[in-house]
């Protein structure tokens, strides 16, 4: 009776053979796909501008998902069908992780479409009981072209993780779409605005499908094309196309990581493309365990970028530039995640290469973890609501990032899950409480809107709640399977892949300073006295709706993978209700590591609430108690103590100057390193190309100039015209002088005639 | 005898009736030249004829005389033609085909 | 094997033509005529005397012929060309009222010119001839040849390894041994028969127009007639 707890080896990784759902997944992201190209061609001229065509296709798209989600917890447990490892394995060094290269037959992974042929038919698991019956992830593709014996492959692929962001992609797309009907109403680039979110959800449907790294890659780069048009929507201000392109350059400078790291696995892995392959070969130790650090360092490199992790999460918060609905679709739910989707498909490579099991500290988690608790701080000192939600997207994508460090896979994926839908639900109610303020400043234009959006306003109090992870909300559930996941401090009952004590206390001080920095963004946006102007109004129900549904899912989601030992069984032997996220979305296949699953203890979700909860008591002591007090003293809308401890304290002062600025990154990219490059570099690499290049062209083509004038003087008008004048005077002489032959004389003639004959017959006789 | 007295005397001959019809002006003369060639050749014949013991060679030098006779009688009569249109019979003025 | 059988009929063994010396005498007499006249003819200015020094050419050619044995082509040439050609010849210069005594002016160019083509001409035909014909001789009369001829002998006369090889009989007499059967047998029977005399070839001349070539003779009459016509087309008065 063992599921996700058996730490198994797996002989099976995929089929090709399954449910129809699963096997054609990849009309999920087509349909999106021919929205756009439909809105980009008739979208002006549909009745509803081309927003009906991208809900229409998004809407399709996410009832397949949920079907294809419906077919996959049936594959699951009952496909008996045949099932194939795409990598042969050695029983010789089976048990030596850490083998180096001597592997013969590496190359019987390259070019592996259909596996190698031993295929195994499974057997359904019985009913109740999930005999650990693999989790047969179902491959299709193609040969798409051939290049110097190297076979490029497209395909799709369905097992957990696909299937899972299928319903979330899916899903949040289509609330953010029927959101966007109404807040970007009569705006000036409507269809292309829901040309490119069509354009988004396909990407990001086909990046959760790539079954090749070249497609993750492309799809990687789709996105990133897709945020950098969905944040510079409002291009005619300046600020809205410099944080367009900052988020792409940013992107840029990590997308380098991630073009080395698929190099190293690709070469590494013997020369494929294939991810389940890649996968197989480092769980079974055939690729170097060198090869696979560097890949991951480089693909971590792509992951802190696209992600957000701290260093190169500058362009999240400017990114916010872009109208809301794309801040909650793109840079809270789907798109920053694609960073952490690429860990957890590609989890053999993180989990080999920074030696996740039996450590105390690894690059990645340690990434996560620091992404964590600076992500946060700097939470606190933004004015504007939705730079407060973006550090907190950076915040919480730290976390995921920690968890997959540690090891706690579906903790990380679960996390995802439930994030995708409270922080969607938080950023779509800012959109609907600056919709009626027009502006996003709570400090000027907001204060006391729970009065006037009540539905605005309890959506995110309880989306607020699941995000500071506060027993039972989804947030809960998510964040404390991670801080078991790391295994520090004696949690999980040794059953934790290592003991990360630092990650554990850095999770718990961001688990604090979440709950903070969201009461003082309550505070300040509905509570007290309202400091904006106009009459602001409840939102349409356009809005409201997707508000509530969202708030639905972080008020139960978490219900979706209850802990074992919750209420009825125990870790060893949980019951069929308890982990059903892990237990459908956890791969358990030859491709997946066999990682370990930490223990729930009730004594860390204890201290982990009362940690939580210690946050926001502060914090709502601080506003809710003295500033309101204040501000009902003194009759005005006060948004902090004027006297607060910044300005008594000069540390405290320089502390928050600190955050303000954001640590100063900012000033180093820009002022730093792009200045010195635009200067001096950039004058130098300038003089050397005038003088220097330029003159070698420049001497060139004068060269070839004087040549050509001499060609054309000595050898063209002398030589050559000579030799054809020549040639034709020659011709005109001889002629003429032969003419003189032709005499009219007879005997002349026959002289001549005589002559002739006679010398031939003197030849004749001579020679023959 | 030598057969080569004979074909050196032909071959002398010949070349003096081929300078015969290379140099005179008038058309009888270059006529007889051309009777002279004539008559190398017969030599030349009959004494192959000799020198094989074989009449064909004075078969065919009688065929030859034959000949002559015909082209001296149609050559003649040509040379009266041109005397009778242009009142001389000088080789050198006839240079119709001058050009 | 072959048996050379000579026999009592024939005669001498052959011998060869020695150092004739009238007829090398003759000869270098007519040829230096002819040459000499040959080059006057086509030298001198005076067109009558170009004619008759042709008259002597031709005569000479008909001693050549004569000569050489040819007796009926010498005769020929005599009566056909000094007797036709050259009387046509002479009415021709009448005709053409040839100015009696020096006429003919040639210029120095077409002089050069023939001269150097005759010369080459002669070179040419003189290497050709001397390479050619070094040695060869021609023998007045024919010489004796040795042929096969189907004979008649006497079989007692055979001798016997001969006679065996024949098949015949000792006592048979007088047998016609045919070519074919000593051709068969590899034996060789000889006679000679004399040549053929110096003179009087007529008869196979005749035979020879009137049997073989009697096509080309019938084609040079054909010529002859066309001739006259053609000559008496092109010269008539209009």
């Amino acid at each position: 009776m063992l599921s996700l707890l058996a730490v198994e080896a797996y002989d099976v990784s995929f089929t090709n053979d399954a449910n129809w759902f699963l096997e054609n997944v990849w009309i999920i992201p087509l349909l999106p796909a021919l929205s756009f190209v439909g809105i980009l061609f008739f979208g002006k001229r549909m009745p509803y501008k081309g927003a009906e065509l991208g809900i229409a296709a998004v809407g399709l798209a996410f009832i397949l998902a949920v079907l294809t989600n419906v077919a996959w917890m049936s594959h699951r447990d009952n496909y008996d069908g045949e099932a194939q490892r795409a990598v042969a394995v050695h029983h010789d060094d089976h048990a030596d992780d850490h083998a180096e290269d001597d592997h013969s037959d590496e190359n019987a992974a390259v070019l592996n479409v259909d596996g190698v042929d031993e295929a195994v038919v499974l057997t359904a698991a019985e009913e109740g009981g999930e005999e650990s019956h693999p989790a047969v992830a179902v491959l299709k593709g193609r040969e798409w072209l051939v290049n110097g014996g190297v076979s490029f492959l497209i395909g799709t692929i369905a097992d957990g993780p696909s299937v899972l962001m299928l319903f979330v992609v899916t899903a949040i797309s289509l609330l953010v779409h029927i959101y966007s009907t109404d807040y970007v109403a009569n705006d000036r680039r409507y269809t292309h605005y829901f040309a490119f979110l069509s354009l988004f959800s396909a990407s990001m449907l086909f990046f959760v499908i790539s079954r090749s790294t070249i497609q993750l890659i492309t799809a990687w780069e789709l996105v990133g094309v897709c945020s950098f048009a969905l944040i510079g929507h409002w291009w005619e201000e300046k600020p809205n196309s410099d944080a367009a392109l900052k988020a792409f350059l940013t992107n840029r400078v990590g997308d380098i990581g991630l073009l080395v790291g698929m190099i190293i696995l690709f070469f590494s892995a013997g020369g494929t493309f294939d991810i389940t392959t890649i996968n197989e070969m480092a769980v079974n130790g055939e690729i170097s365990d060198t090869a696979l650090m560097w890949a991951a360092i480089a693909l971590t490199a792509a992951v802190m970028s696209k992600s957000g992790q701290f260093i190169l999460h500058t362009w999240l918060p400017d990114a916010m530039a872009g109208p809301t609905p794309v801040s909650a679709l793109i840079h809270a739910a789907t798109m920053v995640v694609a960073g952490v989707f690429m860990i957890a498909r590609l989890y053999p490579v993180f989990y080999e290469g920074y030696d996740i099991a039996g450590s105390s500290i690894n690059g990645l988690a340690l990434i996560g973890a620091v992404t964590v608790v600076f992500g946060g701080l700097l939470a606190f000192v933004q004015d504007d609501i939705k730079k407060v939600l973006a550090y907190s997207t950076v915040s919480q994508l730290g976390y995921m990032v920690l968890a997959l460090g540690v090891g706690a896979w579906t903790a990380a994926l679960f996390h995802l899950f439930t994030h995708a839908f409270f922080k969607a639900g938080l950023f779509l109610g800012s959109g609907s409480v600056a919709h009626s303020v027009h502006s996003f400043d709570m400090k000027k234009d907001m204060g006391g809107m729970r009065k006037f959006m009540p539905t605005t306003f309890k959506t995110f109090i309880i989306c607020s709640i699941a995000l500071a992870g506060v027993f039972p909300t989804a947030g809960f559930w998510s964040k404390d399977e991670i801080l078991v996941g790391t295994g520090g401090l004696g949690v999980g009952a040794e059953k934790a892949n290592g003991n990360y004590n630092l990650m554990l206390i850095m999770g718990l001080v961001g688990a604090a300073l979440t709950g903070a920095y969201m009461t003082r963004a309550i505070y300040l946006t509905f509570f007290g006295e309202f400091r904006g102007h106009g009459e602001p109004h409840e939102s349409g129900k356009r809005i409201t709706v997707p508000l509530i549904i969202l708030s639905v899912f972080a008020a139960f989601a978490g219900f979706l993978n209850l802990p074992p030992g919750f209420l009825a069984g125990s870790a060893s032997e949980p019951t069929g209700w308890q982990e059903r996220f892990g237990h459908f979305f956890e791969p358990a296949a030859a491709y997946f590591p066999p990682i370990g699953h930490a223990v729930p203890s009730w004594g860390l979700a204890i201290v982990a609430s009362i940690v939580g909860l210690l946050g926001p008591a502060v914090a709502y002591w601080y506003y809710f108690i003295k500033v309101d007090n204040l501000a009902k003293e003194t009759g005005q809308s006060l948004t902090e103590l004027p006297d607060g401890l910044t300005t008594r304290n000069s540390l405290a002062n320089a502390g928050h100057q600190l955050l303000v600025n954001k640590y100063y990154l900012d000033h180093l990219y820009n002022d730093v390193i792009v200045a010195s490059v635009k200067g001096p570099i950039a004058k130098a690499a300038y003089w050397f190309n005038q003088h220097v290049i330029d003159e070698v062209v420049d001497t060139a083509g004068r060269t070839s100039v004087k040549a050509g004038n001499f060609v054309y003087n000595n050898i063209d008008q002398k030589v050559v015209d000579g030799a054809v004048n020549a040639s034709g005077y020659i011709s005109n002489q001889s002629g003429q002088e032969l003419r003189r032959m032709q005499t009219g004389k007879v005997q002349q003639y026959a002289a001549l005639l005589f002559a002739g004959a006679t010398i031939l017959a003197g030849v004749l006789i001579v020679l023959i | 005898m030598l057969l080569n007295q004979f074909l050196l005397l032909a071959a002398a001959l010949f070349c003096i009736g081929v300078y015969g019809v290379l140099t005179r002006r008038n058309g009888v003369l270059v006529l007889m030249s051309v009777e002279l060639i004539l008559n190398a050749v017969n030599i030349n014949l009959v004494a192959f004829g000799a020198f094989h013991d074989n009449v064909l060679g004075d078969v065919f030098a009688v065929f030859v005389i034959a000949v002559a006779a015909a082209e001296v009688g149609v050559g003649l009569a040509m040379v009266l033609l041109m005397y009778r249109n242009r009142k001389s019979i000088d080789f050198t003025e006839v240079d119709m085909m001058k050009g | 094997m072959t048996l050379a059988l000579t026999l009592a009929q024939l005669g001498e063994p052959l011998t060869r033509g020695e150092f004739d010396v009238p007829e090398n005498i003759a000869f270098a007499i007519i040829a230096g005529v002819m040459l000499f006249c040959a080059l006057k003819m086509v030298t001198t200015a005076n067109v009558v005397h170009a004619a008759l020094y042709l008259v002597i050419v031709l005569a000479g050619v008909a001693a050549l012929f004569i000569l050489l044995g040819s007796d009926f082509v010498g005769a020929t040439q005599i009566l056909v060309y000094i007797g036709a050609i050259i009387v046509l010849f002479l009415f021709g210069i009448m005709l053409t009222k040839a100015r009696l005594g020096d006429d003919e002016t040639v210029k120095s160019e077409q002089r050069t010119m023939g001269a150097a083509v005759a010369m080459l001409l002669l070179v040419v035909m003189g290497f050709a001839l001397i390479d050619g014909f070094r040695n060869d001789e021609i023998q007045f009369g024919a010489p004796d040849r040795i042929e096969y001829v189907p004979t008649e002998v006497d079989a007692a006369d055979l001798p016997t390894p001969v006679r065996e090889a024949l098949d015949i009989g000792e006592d048979e007499g007088l047998v016609t041994i045919s070519e074919a059967r000593v051709r068969a047998l590899d034996i060789e029977l000889q006679r000679r028969v004399p040549g053929a005399e110096l003179f009087g070839n007529n008869k196979e001349i005749a035979d020879s127009i009137f049997s073989q070539y009697i096509v080309p003779f019938e084609a040079v009459s054909v010529l002859l007639l066309a001739a006259l016509i053609g000559a008496i087309v092109v010269a008539r008065k209009e």
